[in-house]
């Protein structure tokens, strides 16, 4: 037992041991030994979006547009990765390639490349049209008819054979009941029902009652005496009476009956009373057996606009099968009513004589009771069109009653209902036998015609005599779904290849990929002379069926379906032969001069690097290593009349004063004659071998070439030159350095074709590459402010705040902190130096405060830019916070050396933050 | 020869007298009216002691070590209980109870204590989450008992209703830090309430399906000195509550630059964004835990004196996917002095809460009085340093 309630006592001792000395928290302290890292971001540039293929392409090219409209060529601008060598770097590097001049030799391959045969092509075409559909429009619309409460009010002849009594004066006591017979007069009828209203008798003496009063009852009855009702009022000299005939029924015949007491007056003498009746707010439930001509009261009009749904090209077509119907119906319990409509259909339905549709154009066959209109039109020949916009059916329909046995009317209490009754009016058009569409918004007119015409280059003009061509003109395909009937020609002119105005022209019946007429091309043996003949104009007319002077958009087509889609389609290519070309040499005194002007400045172009970095003297400080330039004479050397060819003349680079002579030479201002060999050319070889990538691939260093330069020392040498371009200027003459006194050469088409398969090229041409490597030499040192590159405002704090911070409360917490780094790393596609591993670029923050255990982080060049760790300790921190405005400044430091931006070049440096804690820190209370 | 006389003392302590062989529970009064109340809330960390001392330190270090997986637990649990109890001489028991029971759960996940305690790597996406439960039922218990020879049986089939059962769907934070210096987070609280109360119209008083569940025992003596028993609490048909009401809150701020926020180019705009949405398809069916186990009363020195040992399981949510087993077990001693005073002191897992308890009893026939406190907490050594705690009363009057 004893041991039991020790064992108990020891369990309950354990549980109250746990329990301590509680006291309420008097404040909440925080303890943390943690290591927090903040990522702040990136700054990041990419360069590529400073110097571009299309940046330099333009700069190259703007001038050319502008200022040399002669200039046949322009720059070509791609992205220059050649194979790796082991001394080369890689590099950014572009490739720009321009023809300075070229004469064709294969003529019909030319001038089917131009422009202006791609724009013929253009105006191929394949062209699907559907029939606009013409929608079936029904609908509804009240007419209203006569309103029989008002022609039985005002028309109503209430007649009293008896129109007067006496009554005796003094009576002082009941008069005898006086009955007058009351006779509806007009209009004739049988009966009449009522909803509601009355019959209003007036009862007035022109004498002097002299007192006299009568308290009058006054009843109405039927012609056998029946009560139909009454109503009492006193007279004097006149009384009234409003006898409710509400839910009554009156018939022609009926009476009045007049009772009451007399008083006043003067004995003896009788007044004799005047009566009037009439119908006063009269809502009729049924007439019947009414006859009366409603006149103007029943004629209706109606004025009525139909409209049928097309798309924007309908403009009008003849109907092959329509019809337009229209009814309306009295209702079935009326009797003895019928209508005599007169109407006509004016608007975008008219009859194929252009008159409008009048009412002996009417079907009226079923025309009878009880419809009041029930007639259809047949539509076949009449014209609609989608101006205006309605067909309008316009007229009356006069109602008229039977005259002999009456008219039975029922009409509805509510006289919204049948007082009214519905016209339906339906109008389809299932066939067409011809239809104008508006080709302008269908979208092809501005493809039926096309002219236009382009100016040869100079050194077409220049050098090529003649040229005799045997086959000129277009051809291809064409398709014409429509029925036939539908035929469409298109005339083809040029002065140019036919030597005519006049132009050639083909019908395009109905096909399908039917060949153009032979017709089209001109296959007469035709010499055109480039000295005569500057320009080459195309004339092409499309003419469809319908169009005429006034819409000359509008094109009518026959015995189409609607809704049918049909389609018309050309596909045209010019097509040229030719025999012989012909041309100058420098014997005929033949030459060339022309100059090619750039806005080419790398200055200019380095100027938004320079800005992006706050250094406007960046470009002041590097210089280029290498710009080479290539320059090739290229012709079918094959042929052995072009064999000795050779150019002769000027042609040189000019960059500001500084002069690059590439034919000839100048010394002390004298330019002297060089002469240009030929050397066979190759193509570029672009990555995935497609032009399109805009990468070449292929190492042009190795090219035969006839000429090579650097053009690296004249971009340099004028760089600080404001606005200095590179300008391409030459005088050049074609001559046979085996027979300098040959004033011309004539290249048979014949001769072209034998060595055609063994040559690339079929033109004599100049053309240059120019390679354009970012690759420079940093010849001062260049600090680039990265505040500048981030945005961040060099005067503002970097912290963004607007005063001095109170820090008391946040450095509360802020001691918790026991040191904080700033680490950053870069991807490294900016500056390299090339072939010096001690250098590198060099990072550096300065905080611009002195008060610190460090103020300037990488000054000794311990920071490098790919990464690093700026480590601040506690009271730095403190320091920072506190200090305000805190604008530190972020530089990148590139030293002396030889550099190169690799490819796609880009800076971005990424930037986090450490917080490494340790301790505790009170949150609440004291 | 000790090690005999001990075992057959054992022996003989087990085997004692037959007027030593009572039930399990043994009643004190024939005709019983009364009231149990008892409340707790606990945590699996935060010892009394630790948090009611003059100045509190919350040790982020420390907690990461020693927090579970699952992160901070909060618990609360209550049971509010009317009775009526007969208990008839030949054994027979006839008991109506009515009542509540509440219990809670708030969680906040491990992830939160490792960032604080340890910070995190550059560029880490950092994840918070939590979860929250909550139940109210209101039953009714019949128990009925008899015993058959040497056996004894009760079953206690019960009605209950699933006032009000809330759930987190979402409790999470993200916190995002780019290496390009975008920073961003998004709080969500998405919670979801089911209940038997219309929300829109509260006085329309239990919209829903009653549950049933059904408790039955059965138990006889092992030894004259103890009983043993097994007994299992079924849910036969789950409640279901008509009405639903989901609740999404949403705090965040969009992916912005740092570098925009210092130069003032960013949007500083914290959105926030609270909406109420329903919650289309079937009714919520809610079940009541499954407990099932074996229980033993021992009384070595007569019914005054009782040991009291339970070993089993219970199912959380059962029958459903949030099902979930754990194992229970009980431990009291119960002393009555001369019928009047009494103490116990007992050490309970139940409901995935550890209880360790004394208690005092004043039994004066006609009224009597228990009074208990204990610890709480969801570690079991834990729970002796005052994690939690918990309060019981009850009252009972009869004769």
């Amino acid at each position: 037992m004893k041991k039991i309630f020790n064992s108990f006592i020891a369990v309950c001792s354990l549980i109250f041991i746990s329990c301590g000395d509680y006291q309420i928290p008097q404040s909440v302290s925080i303890k943390t030994d943690a290591d927090y890292n903040f990522s702040v971001g990136s700054i990041e540039q990419d360069l590529s979006s400073f110097l571009n293929i299309k940046t330099i392409s333009e700069k190259l090219n703007s001038s050319i547009s502008e200022g040399n409209k002669n200039a046949f060529s322009s720059f070509s601008v791609y992205d220059y990765r050649p194979p790796l060598t082991d001394s080369g770097t890689q590099s950014q590097k572009f490739l720009a390639e321009v023809k300075l001049q070229e004469i064709p030799v294969d003529i019909s391959e030319y001038l089917s490349n131009m422009d202006i045969s791609t724009s013929l092509k253009e105006q191929s075409f394949e062209q699907q049209f559907t029939i606009p559909s013409l929608s079936v429009d029904s609908l509804s619309s009240d007419l209203e008819l006569p309103d029989f409460n008002e022609i039985i009010q005002t028309n109503s002849q209430i007649n009293l054979p008896s129109d007067s009594i006496i009554i005796p004066g003094a009576l002082n006591g009941s008069i005898d009941p006086t009955t007058i017979t009351v006779n509806i007069k007009s209009p004739e009828f049988s009966s009449i029902s009522f909803y509601e209203g009355n019959i209003q008798v007036s009862i007035k003496t022109d004498m002097d009652p002299h007192g006299s009063e009568v308290s009058a009852t006054l009843r109405l009855l039927d012609s056998d005496g029946n009560l139909i009702s009454s109503a009492s009022n006193k007279i004097t000299n006149k009384g009234t009476f409003l006898l409710p005939i509400d839910g009554k029924t009156l018939k022609t015949n009926m009476k009045l009956e007049l009772s009451g007491t007399q008083s006043g007056g003067i004995l003896g003498e009788s007044l004799s009373y005047k009566i009037e009746c009439l119908f006063s707010a009269i809502k009729i439930k049924e007439i019947k057996g009414l006859k009366m001509d409603l006149g103007e009261q029943g004629k209706l009009s109606v004025d009525q606009n139909i409209y049928i749904g097309t798309d924007d090209t309908f403009v009008s077509c003849v109907i092959g099968e329509g019809s337009l119907f229209a009814i309306a119906k009295i209702p079935e319990t009326w009797k003895g009513i019928y209508s005599v409509p007169d109407l006509t259909i004016e608007g975008a339905l008219k009859k194929s004589d252009g008159s409008s549709i009048v009412e002996s154009d009417f079907n009226k066959t079923d025309e009878n009771l009880p419809y009041i209109l029930n007639r259809n039109l047949n539509l076949e020949g009449c014209t609609f069109s989608k101006e205006p916009k309605a067909i309008n059916v316009k007229g009356t329909v006069q109602i008229k009653l039977d005259d002999v046995n009456g008219a039975d009317i029922y009409l509805e209490q509510d006289t919204t209902g049948l007082n009214k009754i519905k016209v339906d009016t339906t109008c389809s058009i299932t066939e067409i036998q011809s239809i104008i569409i508006d080709t302008a918004k269908a979208g092809i007119q501005d493809k039926l015609s096309f002219k236009d015409e382009q100016e040869l280059p100079p050194e077409i003009n220049t050098y090529v005599d003649n040229v005799i061509l045997t086959k000129a003109g277009i051809e291809g395909t064409y398709t014409n779904t429509l029925p036939q009937g539908n035929d469409f020609t298109a005339e083809f002119s040029s002065n140019f290849l036919f030597s005519s105005p006049t132009p050639k022209s083909q019908v395009f019946s109905n096909g399908e990929n039917l060949p153009l007429n032979e017709e089209l091309i001109n296959t007469t043996e035709n010499t055109i002379k480039f000295s005569e003949s500057s320009k080459i104009d195309y004339a092409l007319q499309i003419k469809l069926p319908g169009a005429t002077s006034e819409h000359p958009e509008y094109a009518q087509f026959n015995n189409v379906k609607i809704g049918e889609t049909y389609k018309i389609a050309i596909n045209i290519k010019p097509v040229f032969d030719w025999k012989s070309i012909t041309i100058n040499t420098a014997a005929s005194g033949i030459q060339l001069d022309q100059t090619i002007e750039t806005d080419f400045n790398l200055s200019a172009m380095f100027k938004d690097i320079s800005s992006s970095f706050g250094d406007d003297d960046f470009f002041k400080k590097i210089e280029l290593t290498q710009m080479p330039l290539y320059l090739y004479f290229s012709c079918p050397s094959q042929l052995d009349v072009l064999k000795n060819i050779e150019y002769k003349g000027i042609l040189k680079f000019v960059c500001g004063d500084e002069n690059l002579y590439v034919v000839g030479e100048g010394k002390n201002g004298i330019e002297e004659d060089g002469t240009l060999n030929f050397r066979t050319s190759k193509p570029l070889e672009f990555e995935n071998s497609s032009e399109e990538s805009q990468i070449v691939i292929s190492d042009i260093s190795k090219y035969p070439n006839s000429y090579y330069g650097n053009l690296a020392d004249m971009v340099n040498s004028t760089k600080n030159i404001q606005d200095s371009k590179l300008i391409i200027e030459y005088c050049l003459r074609i001559s046979d350095s085996k027979n300098e006194e040959k004033d011309k050469i004539t290249i048979s088409k014949s001769d072209f074709e034998q060595i055609k398969a063994d040559t690339s090229t079929s033109t004599i041409s100049i053309f240059a590459r120019i390679i354009i490597p970012l690759e420079m030499e940093i010849t001062k040192q260049i600090d680039l402010n990265i505040n500048k590159l981030a945005n961040l405002n060099e005067d503002t704090d970097i912290f963004n705040r607007t005063e001095a911070p109170d820090l008391s409360e946040i450095m509360k917490y802020a001691q918790i902190v026991e040191s904080m780094s700033v680490s950053y790393n870069s991807e490294n596609k900016f500056f390299n130096y090339q072939n010096d591993s001690s250098k590198s670029l060099q990072f550096i923050f300065n905080t611009g405060m002195t008060n610190l255990t460090t103020n300037v982080y990488g000054e000794k060049g311990d920071l490098n830019l790919k990464n690093g760790t700026i480590k601040i300790v506690y009271e730095d921190i403190k320091k920072i916070l506190e200090q305000y405005p805190f604008t530190p400044k972020m530089t990148v430091r590139l030293p002396e050396g030889n550099v190169y931006l690799p490819q796609d070049p880009s800076i971005k440096i990424s930037c986090s933050i450490g917080l490494s804690t340790n301790g505790t820190v009170k949150l609440f209370g004291e | 020869m000790k090690k005999s006389k001990l075992f057959i003392a054992i022996i003989s302590i087990f085997t004692s007298a037959n007027i030593f062989a009572y039930n399990i529970n043994i009643p004190r009064r024939i005709v019983e009216v009364g009231f149990d109340v008892s409340a707790g809330m606990n945590n699996n960390y935060f010892a009394a002691k630790d948090m009611l001392k003059k100045d509190l330190v919350l040790d982020f270090t420390q907690m990461s070590k020693t927090l579970p997986k699952q992160g901070l637990d909060i618990n609360f649990n209550s049971t509010e209980n009317f009775f009526i109890d007969l208990n008839l001489l030949n054994g027979m028991r006839f008991k109506l109870s009515q009542g509540l029971e509440a219990d809670g759960m708030i969680t906040i996940g491990k992830d939160l204590f490792d960032f604080l305690s340890k910070g995190n790597a550059p560029n880490q996406t950092l994840n918070f989450d939590g979860n929250l439960t909550a139940s109210l039922f209101m039953f009714v218990d019949l128990t009925y008992g008899m015993n058959i020879k040497e056996w004894r049986f009760e079953v206690s089939p019960a009605v209950y209703f699933p006032i009000m059962h809330a759930k987190s769907k979402q409790l999470s934070a993200e916190f995002r830090n780019t290496e390009d210096g975008t920073i961003g987070f998004d709080v969500i609280t998405d919670a979801q309430i089911f209940s038997m109360i219309n929300f829109d119209n509260s006085s329309s008083g239990l919209q829903g399906a009653a549950g049933f569940d059904l408790t039955a025992s059965l138990e006889r003596k092992v030894f004259n000195t103890l009983q043993a028993q097994a007994f299992l609490r079924c849910p036969i048909v789950p409640g279901n509550i008509t009405y639903s009401k989901g609740m999404k809150s949403t705090i965040s701020y969009q992916d912005t630059k740092f570098l925009d926020l210092v130069t003032g180019n960013a949007n500083t705009e914290i959105a926030q964004n609270t909406e109420f949405y329903d919650i289309t398809g079937q009714k919520y069916y809610l079940n009541r835990p499954l407990h099932s186990g074996v229980r033993v009363a021992w009384r070595p020195f007569g019914k005054w004196c009782t040991f009291r040992g339970m070993l089993g399981f219970g199912v959380r949510e059962p029958f459903t996917e949030s099902a979930k087993a754990y194992f229970e077990y009980e431990l009291e001693a119960d002393v009555l002095l001369i019928g009047i005073f009494g103490f116990s002191a007992s050490s309970i897992y139940k409901n995935q809460i550890f209880t360790n308890s004394l208690g005092l009893q004043f039994n004066f026939r006609v009224v009597e009085l228990d009074i208990a406190v204990g610890v709480q907490g969801s570690d079991f050594f834990k729970s002796f340093a005052g994690t939690g705690a918990v309060a019981q009363v009850a009252l009972k009057f009869g004769f």
